[in-house]
């Protein structure tokens, strides 16, 4: 909400401090003083003049004593007659003093070099500010300005629509601060004559005045009228709608005018739309209504949606002669409805669903009506009401509730007087526009609130020590986080938005799109961690770093199915410096030793397929299955997508499903204690062909090499057509064979091993001659 | 046989040693078999018996003597030459050392580790809930009516099928409470999504930790002293709290809660925008539609909430100006922290 503080001074005196009050204000109210704005004087001698001829680029002016040439620092063509801020030579404008230049002898400045914030609607061309005729030529500017004044900037808390505006706000002031404050007059009406308005929808509307003012004329609004909406944040139209302004604007109070010849069968009717209606709003839109949107109605068709904005139908233009005001009561809820339904917010809506003062519907009509009357002209030909108003309603306080919450038992009917309001037998009697009372826990806020929140002791509360176990996905999380990390791995934190273009550059499916993105860039959901991880990598990359090691466990949306997924993206050379040329380029079998170890430690024993996805290359890829299932993937990244995203180097990535590790969270490995006894080792060199993949041949050894086989270990793996022959590759592993209670020997072992040469050689193996051969 | 004359020529032989090598011939010399000192014996037995004894005598000590010799000799060489060694092996400490791609958990998860470890020694259990959520969790069980202006608060990416992305972890708060049973303490730590143009300020997604306490009789100053010792846990003792009043739907008494700058204890700073305070947190009473949507009878319980930006809390710790940082995978940024 936006105030002036010129505003604020007719309804409080001169000598309040205001600075102080907007100091303490958010200690005990919801709101918060956004900005503030000065509006002081920075110009001397600068008056209002009037364009009388255009001459050369400039412009003739007067200024009351005389007539001058000046240039202007508009942006626009002024036209002749035009009144507009003249700085003559003399004047000064900040820090600096207008001379002549050539044949000027002064200047138009805009409202910027004036230091008139744009927080302040004034009337402007081209940045120029301009005055109506009633202001007269020659005037000083500051005081056709009104300066010094003071713009506020206030954040009022939704359900404080009571605060919405300015003598909403300094009523409030007055409560709390115990500030004096002059209650204006509010005219009392209970008359109600005519016949034009039917309400239908009478649970919506439980008030509704209107006044039918014949013979208006539509014109520029006083200068005074203008320059006070100005300052409360509102641009001036023309005097009817000026005046609904300054109403909503001041009082809080939405009002409505129709141009009443434009309003079919002499008729005003309040109702629900019917389905398939459609009006066009003054914004231009033309909107399909529905039930749920209460409209006003001629005999023939919607002319307003209420609460909300008025109708093109029924605007009111310069030739409008006769005009029918509406001033009413629309319930929050219906037209909170009609808003959000049509996606239309207006400074009127806001106010409505936020709720208005109850009491003053047909005092405001009043007012709003004579002001009307004052400066437009015409005559007050009907002043209708329907419905009544209420100045209170009750709120039920539970004191053993609301002791409970401050901690100690008070004398609540003495702090409910504190408040200003009445308590009458567990009953508190609250103004009718506080709609955000309404329970005891609303009547013990706004008593804290009084008091400010110091008043109120800490106490550290008991309670049974208990124990309940953390939602086992944090610990697993945690848990698998630091196992990454501990082996060299990074950990990203990636938005989970994503452009639609590098999901499908990545070749993982398709993101679910947002119904409202902000932006391409951000419009769907990720269905996998790749492209993620890949746009982190490019974004190491372009900053120079090439060796990219990273993990995320991240959630990710295939078809909205909200899941954990945990990526690893490796590249380049786990050694990042090192002079003495140290290199662990970061291959498939790096990543692979990766996981290895991690599935070790959490008792998985995982196989590896030769597997195919369209993200991973054809070659160099494999399945992750664990107890028959598939897992995950490892692999390098496809060709395609390397040149797709235009990395430098072509990464290795692994994905696994977050739920293997909660399958597996609570399964122990068992420790392998070490053996004393002295182990006895063997090596086997062997040619085997290259299609036979390397777990078999372990598995063969495993099945023919006894119970004391401890472990095997592959220490060399070449290709050679020459040496070797073709499709064929060398093959040299240790097997360590221990007892776990005594030597093991050498006789024992070689019998193992004559097995183990038998079942390899079942498998089209040539075990090599060597030292350890029979 | 002149002894002394042998012991002389020892000695001088001694002096001349330079390896371990000479040593040892001098030993064979001398001590050997065929040595001078095992002739000497040899020739004892051809001595007149006046002389035998003397010269037994003689024999032995100088036996013993060179043994020590040798024995000092010895130990002098070896030192010498692990000398020689250690200096053959010295080396520059000032190269830098092996730089590896080490690892490390993320900044935020820092946080949250951090933010859970206090939490859990207050008494509060972790517990996580989904980034996807429908109308009820996120806003309608939370007080937020349907069409209430307090929705507009909160900015909401919206998915198809009715379901939306969580604008606050409070959305926890119900699933927790509807699968828990009064006394109830959670807490959790999560990613929120708000419908933001992005800046350095302001992202789509940031993260939230909210702590829950529902129980009977929980009071306004029960919120003030857990949340104090909460603060003392993450900023250490000794900082001022400040409440204010303040406005969400799931809460009344609702307030914001400020802590005395860290930065520059209260007296103003370029962090604190010169206020002394920093806006951290937001918190207040459980209101009763809310205990009421899951199934607490309000009458019978009370409680409080709080929560506070888990990106901002990094932020003005380490001296971060732009929250995509946080996001982003940049190496050397995430190394720094
Ligand atoms: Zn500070």
């Amino acid at each position: 909400m936006i105030v002036s503080l010129s505003m604020m001074k007719k309804f409080l005196g001169d000598d309040v401090n205001i600075d102080d009050i907007m100091h303490r204000l958010e200690h005990h109210l919801e709101v918060e003083v956004e900005e503030t704005y000065d509006l002081v004087q920075n110009f001397y001698d600068v008056v209002v003049g009037r364009i009388i001829d255009k001459k050369d680029k400039g412009y003739v002016v007067d200024i009351g004593d005389k007539q001058i040439l000046v240039s202007s620092f508009g942006t626009v063509d002024l036209p002749r007659y035009m009144q507009v801020a003249v700085a003559p030579v003399g004047a000064v404008i900040g820090d600096t003093t207008v001379e002549k230049r050539g044949q000027y002898e002064g200047i138009i400045p805009t409202l910027s070099m004036l230091g008139i914030p744009e927080v302040a609607m004034l009337p402007s061309e081209g940045g120029v500010s301009v005055f109506p005729y009633d202001v007269e030529v020659g005037t000083p500017l500051e005081e056709a300005l009104g300066l010094p004044d003071k713009i506020f900037d206030i954040y009022i808390a939704p359900p404080r629509g009571d605060l919405g505006s300015v003598w909403g706000f300094v009523r409030e002031l007055g409560r709390v601060f115990g500030v004096e404050i002059k209650i204006p007059e509010f005219p009392k009406v209970d008359i109600s004559e005519g016949d034009i308005v039917s309400i239908e929808s009478l649970d919506d509307t439980p008030i509704y005045a209107g006044v039918l003012i014949k013979g208006v004329r539509i014109e520029e609004s006083p200068w005074e009228l203008q320059r006070t909406l100005a300052y409360l944040g509102i641009r001036p139209i023309y005097n009817v709608v000026d005046i609904t302004n300054y109403y909503l604007a001041v009082y809080g109070q939405p009002m409505h005018a129709f141009d009443w010849d434009k309003v079919k069968g002499g008729k005003v009717i309040v109702r629900r739309a019917r389905d398939g209606e459609v009006i066009t709003t003054l914004d231009g839109v033309e909107r399909k209504l529905d039930e749920d949107i209460l409209v006003i109605a001629d005999a023939e068709k919607p002319i307003a949606i209420a609460g909300v904005m008025g109708g093109e139908n029924t605007e009111v233009s310069e030739d409008t002669e006769n005009i029918f005001l509406e001033v009413a009561y629309f319930t929050p809820i219906v037209v909170a409805r009609s808003s959000r339904k049509l996606a239309l917010r207006t400074d009127a809506s806001y106010r409505f669903e936020r709720g208005i003062d109850p009491s003053k519907i047909s005092a405001y009509a009043k007012m709003a009506a004579e002001d009307i009357v004052k400066m437009a002209g015409g005559q007050i030909i009907s002043f209708e009401k329907v419905g009544a108003e209420w100045d209170s309603k009750e709120v039920e306080l539970n004191e053993k509730k609301a002791n409970i919450l401050v901690g100690k038992e008070l004398d609540w009917k003495k702090e409910v007087v504190d408040l200003g309001f009445e308590y009458k037998d567990d009953k508190v009697i609250v103004p009718s526009f506080r709609h955000d009372l309404n329970i005891t826990e609303d009547i013990v806020d706004e008593v804290v609130k009084k008091w400010g929140y110091e008043a109120v002791e800490e106490e550290l509360p008991t309670y049974a020590v208990t124990w309940e176990p953390d939602d086992e996905v944090v610990r697993v999380d945690e848990r698998l986080a630091h196992e990454l990390a501990a082996h060299g791995l990074m950990e990203v934190w990636t938005l989970s938005l994503m452009d639609p273009d590098d999901v499908k550059k990545a070749r993982v499916g398709e993101g679910v799109p947002l119904l409202n993105p902000v932006s391409k860039l951000y419009s769907v959901m990720r269905p996998h961690l790749l492209p993620s991880l890949l746009i982190a990598q490019k974004s190491n990359e372009a900053y120079g770093i090439e060796d990219v090691f990273l993990f995320e466990i991240g959630k990710i949306f295939p078809e909205l199915k909200e899941q954990r997924q945990v990526g690893i993206l490796v590249s380049g050379n786990f050694v990042l410096s090192d002079w003495r040329h140290l290199s662990v380029p970061a291959d498939f079998f790096f990543l692979k030793g990766i996981l290895e170890d991690i599935f070790r430690r959490w008792g998985i024993q995982a196989e590896y397929r030769p597997t195919e996805k369209p993200y991973l290359h054809p070659a160099r890829a494999a399945a992750i299955v664990v107890d028959g299932e598939e897992v995950g993937v490892i692999g390098d990244l496809h060709p395609d997508i390397v040149d797709a995203f235009d990395l430098r180097k072509r990464p290795v990535v692994a994905f696994i499903d977050f739920e293997l590790f909660e399958k597996y969270m609570n399964r122990i490995p068992k420790a392998q204690v070490p053996v004393k006894s002295p182990a006895l080792w063997r090596d086997i060199s062997m040619i085997v062909p290259k299609g036979l993949p390397m777990e078999e041949i372990i598995k063969a050894i495993k099945d023919s090499a006894g119970q004391y086989l401890e472990s095997i270990d592959i220490f060399d793996v070449f290709e050679d057509e020459k040496k070797i022959g073709k499709d064929l590759r060398s093959i040299a592993v240790r097997l360590v064979f221990r007892k776990p209670d005594g030597a093991i020997e050498s006789e024992e072992a070689d019998k193992y091993m004559e097995n183990i040469y038998n079942r390899l050689e079942s498998m089209n193996i040539t075990i090599r001659k060597g030292k350890e051969r029979r | 046989m002149d002894v002394r004359s042998i012991r002389e020529e020892l000695l001088k032989s001694f002096e001349n040693v330079r390896t371990l090598e000479e040593l040892e011939a001098l030993r064979v010399r001398f001590l050997g078999k065929k040595g001078v000192i095992q002739q000497g014996f040899k020739k004892l037995k051809e001595l007149p018996p006046e002389e035998k004894k003397a010269m037994g005598k003689l024999l032995n000590d100088l036996r013993k003597e060179v043994e020590e010799r040798l024995a000092s000799v010895r130990e002098r060489l070896l030192e010498e030459e692990r000398k020689q060694q250690v200096e053959r092996e010295r080396i520059d400490v000032t190269m830098p050392g092996t730089e590896l791609a080490w690892g490390s958990t993320h900044i935020l998860r820092k946080a949250k580790e951090e933010l859970q470890y206090i939490a859990r020694k207050l008494g509060f259990t972790i517990v996580d809930g989904p980034e996807v959520e429908d109308d009820f969790h996120n806003f309608e069980a939370l007080n937020f009516p349907p069409y209430h202006p307090s929705r507009d608060m909160q900015d909401t990416l919206f998915l198809p099928g009715g379901l939306l992305l969580r604008t606050h972890t409070s959305a926890v708060q119900i699933r927790a409470l509807q699968r828990k049973k009064p006394p109830v303490r959670i807490f959790t730590v999560g990613r929120v999504y708000r419908r933001e143009e992005v800046t350095a300020r302001k992202f789509l997604a940031f993260h939230q930790a909210e702590g829950l306490w529902i129980d009977k009789k929980v009071s306004i100053g029960h919120l003030k002293g857990v949340l104090a010792e909460f603060i003392k846990g993450f900023f250490g003792p000794g900082y001022k709290l400040r409440f204010r009043p303040s406005y969400f739907p799931f809460v009344e008494p609702g307030m914001e809660v400020d802590v005395e700058c860290v930065f520059c204890g209260g007296k103003g700073c370029k962090v604190c925008q010169y206020s002394g305070w920093l806006e951290i947190l937001g918190a207040g009473m459980v209101h009763p539609n809310v205990l009421r949507a899951v199934g607490y009878d309000p009458e019978e319980y009370t409680g409080f909430a709080f929560g506070m930006g888990v990106d901002r809390m990094v932020m003005l710790k380490y001296g971060i100006n732009d929250i995509r940082l946080l996001f982003d995978g940049n190496q050397k940024f995430l190394r720094s922290v």
